[in-house]
């Protein structure tokens, strides 16, 4: 008995991780891409996870400025360069080529 | 079943093998298939490891004692309960339970990750499979839990469970400390991948933050489980001692809260990215050092399995782990420089710096005098042993700092401040901190304790801050809102739940150490050997010796003490606490001794825990009187046992069995021997034997474990995902991005 769920196991597993390579031999996928669509690719997941820690950095400081923190003109002065980088990061990611939806295998 | 569990342990090392390969070539070849296919073999690990583990249980629960594993930590008589915990209980059940919760984990995170950090993810699974194929390795060939001895040689019954595990909370502690080690190596093998790849963009750290995050939490858990064992369980207590494997469990803890906080100023300001991988790789590897503690046996712990030959195999992966997260961090050294300096020395960021190295001062000093031992033994051949007080003069005053630290840091806006702002800021927590100081310092005899009276008086300044920040943070938001207080409040929380999460976990951690300071400065203990009717006191509370209490089960054999606890004159609390005798597996104890074996036995403690007290107390039963009763009935039956046998053995080898058995049901042999251990026990209640009692009263300790409950809250609000808060997608970012987007 041991040895037949043995071998159905052995059977799972196999069928399991061999499945990717049933589907599509050989084939490359979006997200690790061909050479020149991955750097654009790595590129965009960067700057979308640096300006979502840039917006959230600007609603820091909000608070820190509405809960007494920050005086006005300390808050003026960070809050500007704050959007400015954002403004930088969006324009960055604006000037990206647009991107293609990741393939799932698993 | 044990030759299926042996089969999958090897198919978990092959799969770990063709996991690693997959996913490396996976990479290097840009073949997605295959990477595709190396992550798969780590949710095929996990479905199998999760078979052999509920293999290894069912085993437990059917006494299959020719498991050897089964035979040394199980027997007939203990509890469902136990039978499920008793298989981490042993060096090969517990090296099982790591590799079915770290493949758990694994493929958690890969799961998550799948659709991200596709160049990171291929390497990040190989280092996943490498290290859980580590441990397969060490379940399959040197501590097999699926080791058996031939059924006709297996025992008729198992050596039982150490008594001082059969504690509910040993459910839950072990499981918990393995989640927060293996969850610590999801970080670590992220960091490792980012490394080999050079993406070491903010992406890895904002998807792997959150499993740092849950290992913090897991890991803190475990360890408060551990002390409340230790404080119910082991009868001193005590709830801390600074044993070495203790200390293995915070210094990973203690790095990791380095790097949760230290986390925000690389996602804010890009810098500290050399300090931030550095604290992940420390802290992956100080959670195998601490493993390596556990069973390697280089010191002496009451957690540790014992001395084993699995240390040189630790060793060896922990030289591998330092080595290569050292060279990478040496290579990737131009990539990881800093993108901004700090503004200020008086901000947010610098406050966060200073944690950082208290914190990993902290760890050093831990490491150091932990490992003095061992250290002490290679430079000078003699082993000595350290205790509390090697610990307190260095970690006392970095606790104080720390604490310091911890409520200054929220008051300080990031990137720089004003003194007009500080002012502002620091008024009312100081205020707080300063009232409370006084009032303790009047109201109580705190001052001669003046290291403790400081600790009450940072943590009140925490507790103000923590006050301060949701008062004017909700005022803050009804300003713009209009809502009512509770719903301000909720919402504040709901949309800054990083920021709110942590103030919670500052909050629980000075409870938590207001209570450590309290319990460990001001605790009365009092020794007393009584008889029933007497008393003694002990910090104005009277102990009364009421009555002795004895009971025999099948499992144990306890003995007693009613206590009744007053103070001037007024009834506070009646106590009951014992010591349980465990029947012994060794043959020299004799046919009764072995009922009465002082080595096998454990104490339940009596205990009235209050929010300004505890009353603790445990006894010591003494069974010396009973002792020429015990040596009696082991002669008596000695005797008896070896005519059966002497008579057995002349009979053909064929009908000795049967005879045997026939023998010994015939003279009614083991239900006069239960009756005889029914009868010596009952000797304690006729007579009044002196029992040794330990009394203490400490205040403050349940601000311990609510101080911990209250961190661990603070860390679920950090960790639950914005989905389940949000009212819709992303609600937190959406006005500062409307905002961004009008700019541009």
């Amino acid at each position: 008995m041991a040895y037949v769920i043995l071998l159905l196991l052995l059977l799972a597993v196999v069928w399991l991780v061999s499945a990717p390579l049933r589907r599509g031999a050989g084939r490359n996928s979006a997200g690790l891409g061909s050479p020149p669509a991955a750097p654009d690719a790595m590129r965009r997941i960067d700057l979308e996870a640096a300006r979502d820690a840039k917006l959230r950095e600007i609603r820091d400081t909000e608070l820190d400025h509405q809960t007494g923190k920050l005086s006005d003109e300390d808050f003026a002065a960070i809050d500007s360069t704050l959007r400015a980088e954002a403004v930088d990061l969006l324009h960055q990611l604006d000037a990206l080529p647009e991107a293609a939806e990741p393939v799932d295998d698993a | 079943m044990a030759l299926l569990g042996r089969a999958i342990l090897l198919l978990d090392l092959g799969v770990c093998l063709y996991g690693i390969v997959a996913s490396v070539y996976g990479a290097r070849s840009r073949r997605q298939d295959w990477v595709d296919s190396g992550r798969r073999a780590v949710y095929a690990l996990a479905a199998l490891s999760v078979i052999a583990f509920v293999l290894l249980e069912v085993a437990f629960v059917r006494n299959e004692f020719a498991f050897k594993v089964v035979a040394q930590t199980s027997s007939t008589t203990i509890p469902l309960f136990y039978k499920l915990t008793a298989p981490w209980s042993s060096q090969q059940g517990s090296l099982l339970l790591w590799v079915t919760l770290s493949s758990v984990w694994s493929t958690l995170a890969l799961y998550l990750t799948q659709r991200r950090l596709r160049d990171i993810a291929p390497y990040a699974t190989a280092v996943l499979l490498g290290m859980d194929g580590f441990f397969v390795s060490l379940a399959s060939f040197a501590a097999n839990p699926f080791q058996t001895v031939p059924a006709a040689s297996a025992p008729a019954d198992g050596a039982g469970l150490d008594p001082l595990l059969m504690h509910p909370s040993m459910m839950f502690h072990p499981p918990m400390l393995y989640t927060g080690y293996t969850l610590m190596a999801i970080p670590f093998a992220f960091a490792i991948a980012a490394l080999i790849t050079g993406k070491l963009g903010p992406e890895w750290i904002r998807d792997t933050r959150r499993f740092a995050l849950a290992a913090w939490m897991c890991l803190g858990f475990g360890i408060i489980l551990g002390a409340r064992w230790s404080y119910t369980e082991l009868g001193w207590g005590g709830y801390w001692g600074w044993d070495a494997v203790e200390n293995a469990a915070l210094m990973p803890w203690i790095v990791c809260t380095a790097f949760i906080h230290s986390i925000q100023i690389q996602e804010k300001r890009g810098m500290l990215k050399v300090w931030n991988v550095s604290l992940v790789m420390l802290f992956g590897t100080l959670s195998i050092f601490g493993t390596f503690l556990v069973r390697s046996g280089v010191l002496d712990s009451i957690h540790a399995f014992g001395a084993s030959t699995l240390g040189v195999p630790f060793v060896a992966l922990l030289m591998v782990m330092v080595l290569t997260a050292v060279g990478l961090v040496i290579w990737r050294r131009d990539q990881l420089r800093s993108e901004h300096r700090l503004d200020s020395l008086i901000s947010r960021e610098a406050m966060f710096l200073l944690q950082n190295l208290i914190l990993v001062a902290l760890t050093f000093v831990i490491f150091w005098v932990t490992l003095f031992p061992l250290i002490s033994q290679a430079l000078t051949g003699t082993s000595v042993s350290v205790g509390p007080p090697a610990f307190t003069p260095f970690v006392v005053p970095l606790a104080l700092l720390l604490m310091l630290i911890t409520g200054i840091g929220p008051l300080i806006s990031w990137r720089r401040a004003t003194v007009a702002n500080l002012r502002k800021q620091f008024v009312y927590p100081v205020g707080f901190a300063v009232l409370v100081t006084l009032l303790v310092l009047t109201l109580t005899d705190a001052g001669r304790k003046p290291l403790a009276v400081m600790m009450f008086a940072f943590g009140s300044f925490v507790i103000g801050t923590v006050a301060q920040e949701f008062i004017r943070g909700t005022a803050a938001r009804r300003a713009l809102t209009r809502d009512f207080w509770p719903v301000a409040l909720a919402a504040l929380v709901r949309r800054n739940r990083r920021r709110y999460g942590g103030y919670i976990a500052h909050l629980g951690f000075a409870v938590m150490l207001i209570g450590v300071a309290a319990s460990s400065s001001f605790q009365h203990v009092r020794q007393a050997t009584l008889r029933p009717g007497q008393s003694v006191s002990n910090d104005g509370y009277v102990f009364h010796y009421v009555r002795p209490t004895e009971s025999v089960g099948p499992e144990r054999i306890s003995f007693g003490a009613i206590l009744n606890v007053t103070k001037n004159g007024h009834q506070v609390v009646r106590l009951h606490t014992m010591q349980s005798f465990y029947r012994a597996t060794n043959a020299a104890d004799g046919f009764i001794g072995q009922f009465f074996d002082g080595n096998n036995a454990d104490s339940t403690i009596g205990l009235d825990a209050g929010p300004l007290r505890d009353i603790w107390s445990v006894a010591s039963a003494d069974t010396g009187p009973l002792l020429p009763l015990i040596n009696r009935g082991n002669k008596v039956f000695a005797d008896e046992y070896n005519a059966i046998v002497t008579q057995v053995k002349k009979l053909p080898p064929a009908e000795q069995e049967a005879a045997y058995n026939a023998a010994l049901a015939k003279s009614n042999f083991w239900n006069a021997r239960s009756l005889a251990v029914n009868e010596i026990a009952g000797q304690y209640l006729k007579h009044s034997y002196p029992v040794v009692f330990q009394f203490i009263v400490s205040p403050l300790v349940t601000w311990l474990w609510g101080g911990a409950l209250i961190i661990f809250l603070g860390g679920l609000t950090s960790l639950i995902p914005p989905g389940l808060l949000a009212r819709r997608r992303s609600p937190a970012l959406e006005p500062a991005r409307v905002a961004v987007r009008e700019l541009a």
